[in-house]
C-alpha cells in the first residue's frame, strides 16, 4: 500500500461524483459514437428480422455462430463481475472498495446484452417467451419442458440479472441520498426518491454492511450455478464431441472468471483516465487484482488441459478429427496459437513482475489481451466441434460469419460501454460509503523504526 | 505481550512473550513422556500389522495382477488427500497475507513428512499396475506401441509422487530453519548439533530473511502445482485408466479439491489434538478454528458443485455407456457408501457450518473435520477398489459392472497399517520440529494491534509490503 | 414516547464523540448517530441496534423453493411428455429450476428485509441536515419533557455547527 494524500468525505464527494455532477464535454461524444453503433446494430438486427435468419452465417451443420460464441463471452464477463465483489467483500480484502460497483455494473450490463443474444439468434423476438414458464401456448396446455438446458439457462440468467440488479440498487441507497444533498430541481427529486428518505444513521448503516456480506453470499452460488448452467447447454448434448466433457461446468465458470476480472481490470484503467481517479483507483489495487488473476488464469489454464487430455486420451476416431481440426487445421490453427498465447502465455508471465502490475497502461493491454484470447476460446469451442459433429450426424461442414453477424457483435460491445457510462453519468461508479469507511479505518501499525500500514478490522 | 506505548497494544493470541513462548515449545518438542512413547508404540505396532497384510495379500499371488490392490490404491489416495495436501493450509493463507494461520502453519506443514509413506506404497502399486498398452492413460494417445512416451504411466507417476515428497520436505526444513537456529543454542547433544547442521548457520539478517520469503513462496507455489499434479496423477492412472470408455474430465479436478476439503479437515483435527493433549491451549484459538471452518464450507460447496457437474452430464446423456458409469461410480454396489460420503462432505457440513456460532467454535468444526475425514475415506474406498475390480480393462467399452469388492483381512490390516504410518511419522515428526512456527508467530504479533477506533476497541491488522 | 427530538451537527467526528459522551453522562443514551461514513457500530458509544435480517433469507429461500418445485412439478405433469428418455418429473432438473428460484427467494426477500429493517422508505427527513453527507456528524437524541434546551446547550457548549429541534407539539 502506497502513501496517499488524506482524503476528506468532501473530497471523496467531489472527485468521485466529478462524471455526475460535472460531466466533461467529450463524454457525451463517447456516448454519441457508442450509440451510433448501438443503431447499427439495432438496424442490422432489423434486417435480419426481416430477411429472417437466413442473413446469418449459420448453417447445416453449423447451426450456431458468432452470436452464440458472442454470447458465452458476454455471460462469461459478467461472471467476474459479482464474483469479485463478492468474494472480495466476503474476505474481507481492503483492496476491493473502489473496484467492486464497477463489477457489479458491468455484471448488469454484459448480463443484458448477453440476454440479447440468444434473441437475436433465433430471430424470432416475439416468440422468446416460449423459453419462460409458464411460456409456450398457454391457451392449449403446453409447457416448457424443463428437462432441457434451455429453460434452465433463462431461469438462471434472469435469476442472476434480477440479484445483481436489486443489490447494486440497495448498495446505491447512501450514494443517492449524497446526491439528493448536492443537486438541484428534478434531479434532487429523483435522487430524493431514489434514496427513500436514507438519513445515515447506525442501524442503516449496520444493515448496508450486513447485506454487502449477506448478498454476496447469496449471489455467489447463483453466480456459480449461471455460468454452469450455459456449459450445460453445450455439454449435455451427446452428438458432439467436444462439448460432451464433465468438467464443462467448473471450466467455464473459471474462464469467466478470468475473462471477467481481466473485464474489470480493463474497465478500471479506462475509468482512472478518463475521470483522473488516481487516488482511488491506485496502482497497488492494479497489483492486488493481477496476483489474483495469476492464480485464476493458471487454474483455468489447469482446466484447459485436462479437458483437452481428456478429450484425446480415449483415441476415438470423431474426437482425434475435432481436435486435430482445432489444433492443426487453417484457420483454427492461427486461431489456437494466438488463444493460446493472448489467453495465458504473454500475459502471466508478465504479471509476475510487480512493475508490470503496477503499471496501469500495461495492466490494460494484458487484460485487454486475456479477452481476446477468451472471446477466441469460446469460437474455438463451439465452431470446430460443429464443423466436425458425428454421432446420430454424420455431417461435416463450414462456416463463415456474415456481415450482419460481424454488426451484432460490434454492437454488443458499444452497447455495454454504453451502459456502463450512462451509469456513470448518473450514479457514482466507484461506491462513496466503501470509500469513505475505506479512510476512516485506515491506520498504520509502528514496528521498530517503520510504519506498516494497517486497517481497524470488525469482527 | 508487548506493549506499543501511544500507539495502543500489540496484541497476540498469546499473553507471554515470544522468549517465554519460545521456550515453552521447545520444552514440549523435547520431552517424551510415557504417554507419548505408548502412543509411538501402537502406532509402530499398528504399521507392522499393515506390513503382515501385505505380506498376506503377496503371499496370495497378489503381486500378478492389480485387481487385489485397490484398497491400498484407495489407502494412497486417502493419505494424498488427507496428510499430504495439509500444508496447503500453511501455503494459501501465505500468499493471502493472512494473520490466522500463524498458529497452524507448522502444524500443517509437518504433515509433509507422510511423502515418505506416499513412495512406500506406490512402490507396489506400481509393480502390479498393468502396461500401458491397449490401455487409456494420461499421457499417451495411440503411441505406446511405439514405445512412446517412455515409461508411462509408471515413470510419471514415480516422478510426480517423489517431486511432491521432496518438495513437502523442503517446505517444512525451509521454514523451520530459523526456528532450528533459535533451538540449537539451548540444546545441547546430538540434537543440537542436528539442528545446527539444519539451521545452515541462519542468523537473521535482512538478505536472509529476504531469501527466506521467496524461498517459501516457489517452495509453496510448486507444492501447490505438484499436489494438484499429484491428485490428477493417481486418480487418472490407478483410477479412471482402469475403466475402459470412461472419460470424465472433472473427476481429477474433483479429487484436487476434494484434497484441499480434507487438509483443511486434517489440520483442523490435529490443531485439536494439539491444542489439547499437548497444552497449548493459548496458542490456537477460536479465530484458528473460525477461519479454517470457513474455508472448509467454502470448499464442501465446491466439492458437491464439481460432482454435480460430473453427474448431469452422465445422467442426462442416457447412453448405455454413461447408465454403466452410472452404476459403477455412485449409484450400483457402492450405493450406500456414496451416499453416506456425500451426507458426511457435504450435507451435514453445510447443515452445521452454515451457523456462524457453530462456525467460531472449537467442537463445530472439529466434529464436522472428522466427518470429512471419513468421508473423505469411504469415497477412495469406493472409487479406487470399484476401479480396480474392473475385469477387462483394456478396449473401449465398460464390459460390465463388477460386483463390490468386500474388505478381507489382509486390506483391512493394509489400510490400518498405511493410516497408523502415516500418524506414526507425524508424531515422530513433531518430537523434532517444534510443532509452531515461532518467528511467525513473533513477526504476527508486531503486526496486530487493538487499539480504540474512538470509543470502539479494535483489532488493527497490518499488512507489509 | 414524549419528548421532543433535537438534532445537533458536528463538523469533527471527535467533538462528535465527546457531545456522546456529554449525553450519556446526562443519563441521555438513546441517542442517535447520522453519519456520510459508515464508521464501527459503537464507535460512538451509542447502543448496538437490534434486527432480525437473518429470517428474511431463509424465509425467502423456503418459499421460493416451494415455488419453483411446485411450477416444474406442476408443467410437467399438466403437459407430459417424454423427452430424451428421462421421467417425467425428472428429479435432477427440477433441481436445478428449484435451485434458481431458491436463490431468486432468498435474495429478493433479503433486499426486502434490508429495506424493511433499515426503516425504509420514509417519506420524510424530519430533523436532517445536508452537510451530514459531507463529513459532519449528526446526534439526534429525544430529549425527555422539557429537557430540549437543555440539550440544545449542551449541543451548543460541545462547539456543535448547527442544531436543530423538533418543532413543538
Amino acid at each position: 500500500m502506497q502513501l496517499r494524500p488524506a482524503l476528506t468525505e468532501r473530497d471523496i464527494n467531489r472527485d468521485l461524483l466529478r462524471p455526475v455532477l460535472a460531466t466533461p464535454i467529450w463524454f457525451y461524444f463517447l456516448l454519441g459514437g457508442l450509440a451510433i453503433g448501438v443503431c447499427t446494430a439495432i438496424g442490422g438486427f432489423a434486417w435480419a428480422v426481416n430477411h429472417g435468419t437466413g442473413v446469418y452465417g449459420i448453417n447445416r451443420p453449423v447451426m450456431w455462430g458468432f452470436l452464440l460464441v458472442n454470447f458465452v463471452f458476454w455471460v462469461g464477463i459478467s461472471h467476474a463481475g459479482v464474483m469479485l465483489s463478492a468474494i472480495l467483500r466476503l474476505s474481507n480484502a481492503e483492496w476491493r472498495r473502489p473496484a467492486t460497483r464497477a463489477a457489479e455494473v458491468l455484471t448488469i450490463f454484459a448480463l443484458g446484452t448477453a440476454a440479447l443474444h440468444p434473441v437475436f439468434h433465433t430471430g424470432r423476438p416475439w416468440r422468446i417467451y416460449w423459453s419462460m414458464p409458464p411460456g409456450y401456448d398457454f391457451g392449449r396446455g403446453i409447457w416448457p419442458d424443463v428437462r432441457s438446458p434451455f429453460v434452465w439457462d433463462p431461469t438462471a440468467i434472469s435469476t442472476y440479472l434480477t440479484g445483481t440488479t436489486l443489490f447494486v440498487i440497495l448498495l446505491l441507497i447512501p450514494d443517492l441520498a449524497v446526491l439528493r444533498d448536492r443537486s438541484s430541481g428534478l434531479m434532487q427529486k429523483v435522487y430524493g426518491f431514489l434514496s427513500m428518505g436514507w438519513k445515515g444513521n447506525t442501524r442503516q448503516w449496520k444493515l448496508q454492511i450486513i447485506a454487502g456480506f449477506l448478498l454476496s453470499a447469496l449471489i455467489l452460488p447463483v453466480f456459480v450455478s449461471v455460468h454452469s448452467i450455459v456449459s450445460w447447454d453445450f455439454a449435455v448434448q451427446i452428438a458432439v464431441e467436444g462439448w460432451h466433457a464433465t468438467i464443462f461446468a467448473p471450466y467455464f465458470v473459471i474462464g469467466a472468471v478470468h475473462s471477467g476480472v481481466a473485464g474489470v481490470i480493463s474497465v478500471l484503467a479506462l475509468l482512472r483516465w478518463m475521470f483522473r481517479w488516481e487516488n482511488y483507483i491506485r496502482d497497488d489495487h492494479f497489483d492486488a487484482l493481477a496476483r489474483l488473476m495469476i492464480v485464476v488464469a493458471t487454474a483455468w489454464f489447469y482446466f484447459l488441459v485436462i479437458e483437452f487430455f481428456l478429450g484425446i486420451y480415449p483415441a476415438e476416431e470423431p474426437e482425434i478429427s475435432l481436435r486435430t481440426l482445432q489444433v492443426f487445421e487453417w484457420p483454427f490453427n492461427a486461431t489456437f496459437i494466438v488463444f493460446l498465447l493472448m489467453g495465458y502465455f504473454v500475459p502471466v508471465p508478465l504479471w509476475l513482475f510487480r512493475r508490470v502490475r503496477q503499471n496501469v497502461a500495461l495492466m490494460f493491454w494484458t487484460t485487454l489481451m486475456v479477452n481476446i484470447g477468451m472471446w477466441l476460446e469460446r469460437f474455438i469451442i463451439i465452431i470446430p466441434s460443429l464443423m466436425r459433429k458425428q454421432p446420430l450426424t454424420f455431417s461435416w461442414g463450414s462456416y463463415n460469419p456474415s456481415p450482419i453477424e460481424l454488426i451484432l457483435v460490434a454492437g454488443s460491445f458499444c452497447l455495454v460501454f454504453l451502459g456502463v457510462l450512462t451509469f456513470s453519468k448518473f450514479f457514482p461508479i466507484i461506491p462513496l460509503a466503501d470509500a469513505k469507511e475505506g479512510v476512516a479505518l485506515e491506520t498504520h501499525v509502528r514496528v521498530g523504526k517503520v510504519m506498516v500500514p494497517a486497517a481497524y478490522r470488525e469482527e | 505481550m508487548h506493549n506499543g506505548g501511544p500507539h495502543g497494544h500489540h496484541v497476540d493470541l498469546l499473553e507471554r512473550s515470544s522468549e517465554e513462548a519460545a521456550g515453552e515449545v521447545l520444552g514440549w518438542t523435547e520431552r517424551t513422556g510415557p504417554a507419548y512413547l505408548l502412543v509411538v508404540l501402537v502406532l509402530a505396532a499398528v504399521a507392522a500389522l499393515g506390513v503382515v497384510g501385505f505380506a498376506m495379500k503377496a503371499a496370495d499371488g497378489g503381486l500378478d495382477s492389480h485387481h487385489p490392490w485397490g484398497y491400498l490404491a484407495a489407502a494412497l489416495a486417502f493419505i494424498m488427500t488427507t496428510s499430504l495436501s495439509a500444508p496447503l493450509v500453511a501455503i494459501a493463507p501465505r500468499f493471502g497475507k493472512a494473520h490466522w494461520n500463524r498458529y497452524v502453519s507448522r502444524i500443517a506443514e509437518t504433515w509433509s513428512v507422510v511423502g515418505l509413506l506416499s513412495i512406500l506404497i506406490m512402490v507396489p502399486l506400481l509393480l502390479t499396475l498393468p502396461s500401458a498398452e491397449h490401455r487409456q492413460t494420461l499421457l499417451m494417445y495411440n503411441k505406446v506401441a511405439e514405445g512412446w512416451p517412455v515409461g508411462a504411466p509408471h515413470l510419471y507417476v514415480a516422478l510426480v509422487l517423489v517431486f511432491t515428497a521432496i518438495n513437502g520436505f523442503g517446505l517444512l526444513w525451509a521454514s523451520a530453519i530459523p526456528d532450528f537456529a533459535l533451538a540449537k543454542s539451548r540444546v545441547g547433544g546430538l540434537r543440537g548439533a542436528l539442528y545446527s547442521k539444519l539451521a545452515l548457520g541462519w542468523v537473521g539478517t535482512k538478505r536472509q530473511w529476504r531469501a527466506l520469503r521467496a524461498g517459501l513462496g516457489v517452495l509453496g507455489a510448486l507444492y501447490f502445482i505438484f499436489i494438484v499434479w499429484s491428485h490428477t496423477t493417481i486418480s487418472f492412472d490407478f483410477g479412471q485408466s482402469l475403466v475402459p470408455g470412461l472419460r470424465d474430465s472433472v473427476f481429477p479436478a474433483w479429487q484436487a479439491l476434494g484434497g484441499i476439503q480434507a487438509a483443511l479437515a486434517t489440520v483442523i483435527v490435529t490443531s485439536f489434538v494439539v491444542r489439547m493433549f499437548g497444552g497449548f491451549k493459548e496458542y490456537i484459538g477460536v479465530n484458528q478454528f473460525w477461519s479454517m471452518a470457513k474455508l472448509m464450507l467454502a470448499s464442501s460447496l465446491l466439492w458437491m458443485y464439481f460432482w454435480w457437474s460430473g453427474f448431469i452430464i452422465y445422467w442426462y446423456a442416457k447412453t448405455p455407456q454413461a447408465q454403466d458409469f452410472l452404476q459403477l461410480m455412485w449409484f450400483g454396489p457402492y450405493r450406500t457408501i456414496f451416499i453416506i460420503t456425500i451426507i458426511c462432505n457435504f450435507a451435514l457440513v453445510l447443515g452445521i457450518l452454515m451457523w456462524n456460532p457453530v462456525r467460531k467454535s472449537i467442537l463445530g468444526p472439529t466434529i464436522v473435520s472428522c466427518l470429512i475425514i471419513f468421508g473423505a475415506f469411504l469415497d477412495k474406498i469406493r472409487i479406487y477398489v470399484g476401479f480396480y475390480s474392473v475385469e477387462e480393462y483394456t478396449g473401449h467399452i465398460l464390459q460390465e459392472v463388477p460386483e463390490a469388492v468386500p474388505p478381507g483381512l489382509g486390506d483391512g490390516l493394509m489400510v490400518a497399517g498405511v493410516i497408523g504410518g502415516a500418524l506414526l511419522l507425524y508424531t515422530l515428526a513433531i518430537k523434532f520440529v517444534p510443532i509452531f512456527n515461532l518467528w511467525e508467530i513473533r513477526e504476527g504479533s508486531m503486526l496486530q494491534v487493538i487499539r480504540p477506533f474512538k470509543r470502539l476497541p479494535l483489532k488493527i491488522l497490518a499488512k507489509p509490503e | 414516547m414524549a419528548g421532543r427530538s433535537v438534532l445537533g451537527v458536528f463538523r469533527e467526528v471527535d467533538e462528535a464523540v465527546e457531545a456522546a459522551d456529554k449525553l450519556k453522562e446526562n443519563g441521555m443514551d438513546n441517542f442517535e448517530v447520522l453519519s456520510g461514513t459508515p464508521f464501527p457500530e459503537g464507535a460512538f458509544g451509542e447502543k448496538v441496534a437490534n434486527h432480525r435480517l437473518y429470517v428474511w433469507p431463509l424465509m425467502g429461500a423456503m418459499l421460493g423453493f416451494s415455488l419453483a418445485l411446485l411450477v416444474t412439478a406442476g408443467t410437467q405433469l399438466a403437459y407430459p411428455l417424454v423427452t430424451g428418455g428421462k421421467p417425467i418429473l425428472a428429479l435432477p432438473a427440477m433441481f436445478i429450476i428449484a435451485y434458481e428460484g431458491t436463490m431468486l427467494g432468498a435474495i429478493i426477500s433479503t433486499i426486502i428485509g434490508v429495506i424493511f429493517e433499515s426503516r425504509l422508505p420514509k417519506a420524510k427527513l424530519d430533523l436532517y441536515d445536508p452537510r451530514i453527507t459531507e463529513g459532519y456528524i449528526g446526534l439526534v437524541v429525544v430529549a425527555p419533557e422539557g429537557e430540549a434546551e437543555r440539550v440544545d446547550a449542551l449541543f451548543k457548549a460541545a462547539n456543535a455547527a448547527d442544531v436543530q429541534l423538533e418543532p413543538a407539539s
